[in-house]
Order: structure tokens, then sequence, then C-alpha cells
């Protein structure tokens, strides 16, 4: 099956940040986490696939398609949920679906409908009526709602409470299960990608660190803890990063075997959470 | 497109309130002008109607929606000066209830009576003022654009006003103009001329407006 999404050495130079021709893609049926501190690259890149940027350098195919000369039908096969909510606040949700629907050809009313009565959406309420769940929800709603093939997903869930942040994880877990739709889901909340992630990119200042399966995350890296006795010039070869206090010290590590030989058993290891590695990854403090 | 003027129909008309007291004011304003109260109130409030509908879009940043969806650039813009005609027929409506409000309650205040000529000319008037805002709108936003829409908006009723002190009558330095061109002494060839004119400003301005479009971020 083709790539549902490639991200190909894209460069965007904006005054004081730069997207430093990065490259990642995506697999059809999979969730990627897109994870990153505030600042870091993730909704410009976004943008930039939405063709809501113009790119400098680079190149964005989705659905093997170059995504600028096929922006309408490219866009026809994605949904989005952003992190604002750009939906009429005056309107209803009914008379903003009736305007929006007509602009999909595989719009879906019976889809539509069930989704709108599993969030218990009144849809003849104004929206700026609604919290922000709810906006969330709507916007998960038209997204569902035309067979997309790509989610795209910008921080959804950012300020919600961890209940609506479940149901959303959930739906996305249903929405992959008939393996032919993908999100990319950009996010600084990683314990949610923990959960549903197949795949992690992680940028910083305009780089990718890295773009792999979260197996292999998990396989490269290990959290260690130790007595500060133990940091050797040797073992500070293979610390991602590492944090010191007078009782000890963490540490992300690469080799862990490597590193159990060189503390001589003295050290603890533990699997280190998506945020222990975004962390320890971009915090400046690697050895 | 019809949906994307749709959903200016459904923001614009909870703006007929204030319509309604723009309607108001300006009747109570342009009475000295007598024929020419209905063009210049249909120009005036129509052209609110444009600006308000510039409003509504940054307010809710739908740039960014329209933009994520399969909607081109030429229907985004082309919608907005396609709902030009169905802001005219708002103001009209709502000429058309003061109007009849004043004559039924005998309030002293002279409003002109509706004629086909004035709302045609109101329409144009409507479609010069938003001919010539629409290129910064789409270029800058609302916000950023606001000062050229007030210097418009200002403009519209300075010189509205001003027009039936200028020129009284007839001026002088048109006759000469016309005698060169016989063919403008006929008021039908005036409406001719001044329909490729509209057409062709509106034209200039939609394709100008949907240049700079393309080339802003969201």
């Amino acid at each position: 099956m083709e790539t549902i999404l490639q991200v190909k050495n894209v460069v965007k130079e904006f005054t004081g940040f730069k997207l430093n021709g990065i490259s990642f893609s995506l697999e059809p049926g999979y969730i990627m986490g897109f994870i990153g501190a505030n600042g870091s690259g993730k909704t410009t890149t976004i943008k930039l696939i939405m063709n809501l940027l113009h790119l400098d350098m680079g190149e964005i195919k989705v659905f093997g398609l170059d995504s600028r000369k096929n922006e309408q039908e490219v866009k026809q096969r994605i949904g989005f949920v952003y992190d604002d909510n750009h939906f009429y606040e005056e309107l209803t949700i009914g008379q903003m679906t009736k305007v929006l629907a007509p602009f999909y050809k595989h719009w879906d009313w019976e889809t539509y409908n069930r989704y709108i009565h599993r969030f218990a959406l009144p849809a003849t309420k104004k929206i700026k009526t609604f919290s922000r769940g709810m906006k969330m929800k709507y916007a998960l709603a038209v997204a569902l709602s035309h067979k997309a093939e790509l989610l795209i997903m910008d921080e959804p869930t950012s300020g919600l409470d961890p209940i609506v942040r479940s149901e959303l994880l959930d739906i996305l877990s249903e929405v992959i299960q008939d393996e032919r739709c993908s999100v990319l889901f950009s996010s600084h909340i990683t314990s949610d990608l923990d959960r549903v992630a197949d795949y992690v990119t992680l940028i910083h200042n305009g780089n990718i660190l890295f773009s792999t399966s979260k197996e292999e995350v998990f396989e490269r890296y290990s959290l260690i803890k130790g007595e500060r006795s133990l940091l050797g010039s040797e073992l500070r070869r293979y610390l991602v990063g590492v944090r010191e206090n007078q009782f000890g010290f963490e540490a992300l590590v690469t080799d862990q075997e490597q590193a159990l030989r060189l503390t001589g058993g003295k050290a603890i290891f533990e699997r280190p959470t998506l945020e222990d590695i975004m962390v320890y990854c971009t915090k400046g403090q690697a050895v | 497109m019809k949906y994307l003027i749709l959903k200016d129909l459904f923001l614009q008309k909870r703006m007929l309130v204030l319509a309604f007291a723009y309607v108001l004011l300006l009747t109570f304003a342009f009475q000295s002008m007598g024929e020419g109260q209905l063009v210049a109130i249909i120009s005036a409030v129509g052209y609110m109607f444009v600006m308000l509908g510039g409003a509504w879009e940054e307010t809710n940043k739908s740039d960014v929606l329209w933009n994520s969806m399969p909607v081109s650039e030429w229907q985004i813009v082309g919608a907005k000066y396609l709902a030009i005609p169905l802001y005219v027929v708002f103001v009209v409506l709502v000429y058309g209830v003061v109007s009849s409000a004043f004559s039924l309650l005998r309030i002293p205040i002279s409003a002109a009576p509706f004629n086909p000529l004035g709302i045609v000319l109101g329409m144009i008037g409507v479609f010069i003022a938003a001919s010539l805002y629409y290129p910064v709108y789409f270029a800058l936003g609302y916000t950023k654009s606001r000062y050229w829409h007030f210097i418009l908006f200002f403009g519209i009723i300075v010189s509205a006003s001003m027009i039936p002190a200028l020129f009284p009558n007839k001026p002088a330095w048109l006759d000469p103009l016309l005698a060169q061109i016989p063919e403008l002494a006929n008021d039908v060839a005036v409406f001719v001329a001044l329909g490729m004119f509209v057409v062709i400003l509106v034209g200039g301005s939609f394709l100008a407006s949907l240049t700079l479009y393309r080339r802003r971020e969201f």
C-alpha cells in the first residue's frame, strides 16, 4: 500500500525559527505521535502539510500525490482537528454542518448523526455555548464523517479533562481498526501517545530527532538511576541526558548493556515514558 | 460557492438590528439629499455588511477552516463578491420598513421613495466600495485592513452628503466631455458605460483579491 504521508526535506523559515529540512513518513493504518515542546515546529509542520503555509523548500506528498498540485483531491481525503476552534461561534452546529458538508464528495450524514448522538451534541445550540471538549468533539465528528483516510490532529487534547481525552483516544483506536485510516497526532501531552501511538516522531527546534516505531523507541532508550559516584566519564558517553542532584542521578541511556557493565549492576534501570524521552532528548543537557 | 454565501446569510441576519440603527441614523442625516438619499443609504449600509462579513471571518479565524477543506481560494474570494447583491436586498428591506414606519407614524423625517434606479445605483456604490476594500482585506485580513475600511466608509458618507452641495446642477466641465462623445448624451449609453466600468472594476478587484489571497499564509 502507498505511503499515506511523506514529508521530505521540508524547509520553512520565519524570523527566529526555521524548520531545517525535516523528513518523516506515515504508513496506512497507523497512528503517529508527533511530539515536541511548544515552539518546536509541530504546528508549522502541520500547517505546511495542510498548505496553510507556503513551503520554502522540500516536498510533501499525501496519498502519493503532491499536496500542492493536487490540493483539492488531497483535502477531500483528510480530516482535521486543530487546537483552536475555527467554526463560526455564532452558528449552531446544524447550520455549520449544513454549510460544510456539501464541500465533501463522500460526506456521510448517517455517520455524522451517529457521532453527534454519541457525543450528545445539541444541534440547535450555538457553538459559542459549547465547552472546549464539545467543540473538539464536533470537530472530530466532522473529521470522521467524510470517509477521511488521514486524520491530522494538532494538539487536540490540550486543555481537555481526562474523561474527554480518554474518549477521544478510544475513538482513534476504533478509527484505525479498519487499517485504512492513519492519524498524525501532534501533542505535548505524551501520556496520550504512550497509549495509542504506533510511531513516534520527535521534533525539537525545527529538527526531527527521531521518527520510528514506538517499540523501537522503547528498545533504544532506558531510564537509569543511581548514586552520583557511578557517573564516570565512560558512562556519560552512553547517556542522552542526565539530571543530577545531591543524592544521585537520573538519565536516559541508549545502550543498557554497556551501562549495566559500567555501573557494575549498582544502577536501577526502568522503562522510560515518552515524556522522559522527550525531556531528556530535548533539554540540551546531552553529554 | 452557494454554501459560503449561505454561511454569510446565517451570520449577517444577526446584524439586522444594527442595520436598522444605521438606516435610521442615515435617513435622518441624508434628508437634504433628495433622491440621492436612497443611493447613499444603500451604499453606506451595504458596505457596512461587506465589512462585517470580513469581521466575522477574522473573529472566528475561519480562513484556517476553509483553507483546510477542499474549498478553492477562488470560491472563498468569489463568494464575498457574490454576496453583495444579497446585502443590498437586506438594506432595501430594512429601508422599506424604516421609511414605512416614518410614514405610518407621521414622523417628520423625509425618506426618499423607492425607485429601481436608486437601488441599482446604490448597489453599484457598494460594488465600487467593496472593490476598493476587498483586495486590501484579502491581502491583510480584517484587523490590518480596518484603517483602509474606515477611510472608505467615511469617504462614502462624506462624499455622498457633499454631492448635492458640490453639484447642485450638472457640472459645467461635463458638457464639453459629453460633446466630444455624443453617444454618452444618451441615458442608456451612460448606463452601459457605467455598467462596463463597474464590471471592469469588480473583475479587476476580484483578480487582485484572488492573487493576494493565494499569497497569504494562515
